[in-house]
């Protein structure tokens, strides 16, 4: 039983909804996959340095005739706290360069040796550098967790971003929702007056205005999750195929069933917290106007 | 059960429209309440229906006087009554059926009730075949019946009708009144507002009468 007129207020409210929901979405994702990225990062690279030997077999003034290299090995097996240590082939720390420097260039460039540390503690960077340092000055540590330290600021402040941005627009939906019940009670003031003489509560009308509303909601979610899953299925054939060539970046395959929970609870928050705001705007306007 | 006792009605910053005015309707009434055209008679019902507040005098309502209740009360003592507007109030979107069944919808009623009252009340008023036209497709006739039926389908304990038969013939006015006579019969006090003279002849009930901003008894 359609009481009031709201079909004004429902495609305005419906067109702004679905938008607003879409744009959600799109930034709950966005914050979701970065963060993930981040994450794995993070943890692979965690207790990670590298080591850099320059002239890697230029002789140590010792009795054995060791390089520069090997007395590094020989510090770095002795030093306890270390998990692993790998020294990258040349092939490696080519193929690190390659996209930086020309191949050509390469030869005549007399490289630095790589050698790859897992520690099984971090504090023991500071006296692993003293005993290298007491080796030469020239070699030097790497620690990937501080070269990280800019990036972590970014994706931080890109987390945050996204958080204004689901914010803002919860805040547009709400005040859309806000808005569509003050032209809504308007446009319907005689009608309003007639239920209000036969009887009827505010409480009645601030029901009606919410089943309105729940409707248009209901069918704005539906349109904004199917236009946001209708853009990362998009995005993510473009990732996979336009900008990363052979290199695997799968955005579902990184969400779990956890962040997908959190993402269809968006949709879902927002047409319950717009049936309450109407709810609640239709019960304090009627009280303002009696 | 409708008590009034030197009650003045005005609109704001105008003369008024009623000065003095007391009278006791108890239980098992009903009355007639006639007067010339702008004579009041809709303002006197809308002072009962809470529409208006007196601006001087006491206005007692089913025991309660309406100075001290609040405005989440006066739902609940209108539902008490029904209303039959002059101009009719219909609610344009919704149909014939729905209408009628508007107050039975804000009662909370169950539905299966709904559906077997809200037709056998259009029948018999003669609207059954109109069950789910639009308002706008009736005639004025036709309008102020539904809004006779939408009126009385809760079984008010009081029915304020304002010139309930001023757009329909004789023999439908004669059904109508009849209608209001069964109700009354079954309990609901009725005032109707009317200048149909022959109508307050042909039905023998005491009549209020407004001249000069007064109310008077006649019978």
């Amino acid at each position: 039983m359609r009481i009031f007129k709201l079909a004004g207020s429902n495609f305005f409210l419906g067109w702004i909804m679905t938008s607003m929901i879409y744009l959600a979405l799109l930034a709950v994702l966005f914050s979701t996959v970065s963060t993930l990225s981040f994450d794995k990062w993070r943890s692979a690279t965690q207790d990670l340095v590298t080591i850099h030997v320059p002239n890697p077999t230029e002789r140590i003034a010792s009795d054995d005739g060791a390089t520069r290299l090997d007395e590094t090995l020989k510090i770095l097996r002795a030093f306890p706290d270390i998990e692993s240590v790998t020294v990258l082939e040349k092939n490696d720390i080519e193929r690190l360069i390659y996209p930086l420097v020309e191949k050509d260039i390469l030869k005549n460039i007399l490289l630095p040796a790589l050698i790859e540390i897992r520690l099984n503690r971090s504090d023991i960077l500071p006296d692993l550098n003293t005993s290298i340092k007491n080796l030469s000055t020239e070699i030097f540590i790497d620690n990937h967790a501080e070269l990280f330290l800019p990036d972590a600021k970014t994706f931080s402040g890109a987390k945050k971003l996204f958080s204004v941005i689901v914010s803002l627009t919860l805040f547009v939906a709400m005040i859309s929702v806000i808005f569509a019940v003050y032209s809504g009670l308007a446009i319907n003031r005689e009608t309003i007056q007639v239920v209000h003489l036969v009887g009827a509560k505010n409480g009645f009308i601030a029901r009606t205005f919410q089943k309105h509303v729940l409707k248009v909601l209901g069918f704005s979610s539906a349109c904004g999750t199917a236009l946001a899953m209708g853009t990362f299925f998009i995005l993510d054939r473009l990732l996979k195929v336009a900008f990363f060539g052979d290199v695997e970046i799968d955005i579902f395959k990184q969400i779990n069933l956890w962040d997908w929970i959190i993402f269809m609870l968006v949709p879902v928050s927002y047409a319950l917290l717009g049936i309450i705001v109407a709810g609640l705007s239709v019960l304090i306007l009627l009280r303002k106007q009696n | 059960m409708v008590r009034f006792e030197n009650v003045e009605i005005r609109y704001r910053g105008k003369e008024a429209i009623l000065t003095d005015v007391s009278f006791d309707l108890g239980e098992g009434n009903f009355h007639f309440l006639t007067g010339k055209s702008g004579a009041g008679k809709s303002s006197l019902l809308k002072a009962i229906y809470m529409g208006i507040f007196p601006s001087e005098g006491k206005i007692n309502l089913f025991g309660r006087d309406i100075s001290s209740i609040t405005k989440k009360e006066i739902p609940e003592i209108r539902r008490r009554m029904g209303i039959v507007f002059q101009d009719f109030r219909l609610i344009n979107n919704l149909t014939v059926r729905e209408n009628v069944a508007l107050p039975l919808r804000i009662f909370g009623t169950k539905g299966s009730i709904i559906r077997r009252h809200v037709p056998e009340l259009l029948e018999w008023v003669g609207l059954g075949d109109h069950l789910d036209d639009l308002p706008t497709s009736l005639s004025g006739g036709q309008q102020q019946r539904v809004a006779i039926a939408r009126a009385v389908i809760a079984r008010p304990v009081l029915l304020l009708a304002d010139e309930p038969t001023g757009n329909v013939d004789d023999t439908i006015a004669d059904r109508l009144l009849y209608l209001f006579k069964e109700l009354h019969r079954t309990g609901t006090n009725i005032l109707i507002a009317t200048h149909n003279e022959n109508l307050i002849k042909k039905f023998d009930y005491p009549v209020l009468r407004i001249e000069d901003r007064k109310l008077l008894f006649s019978d």
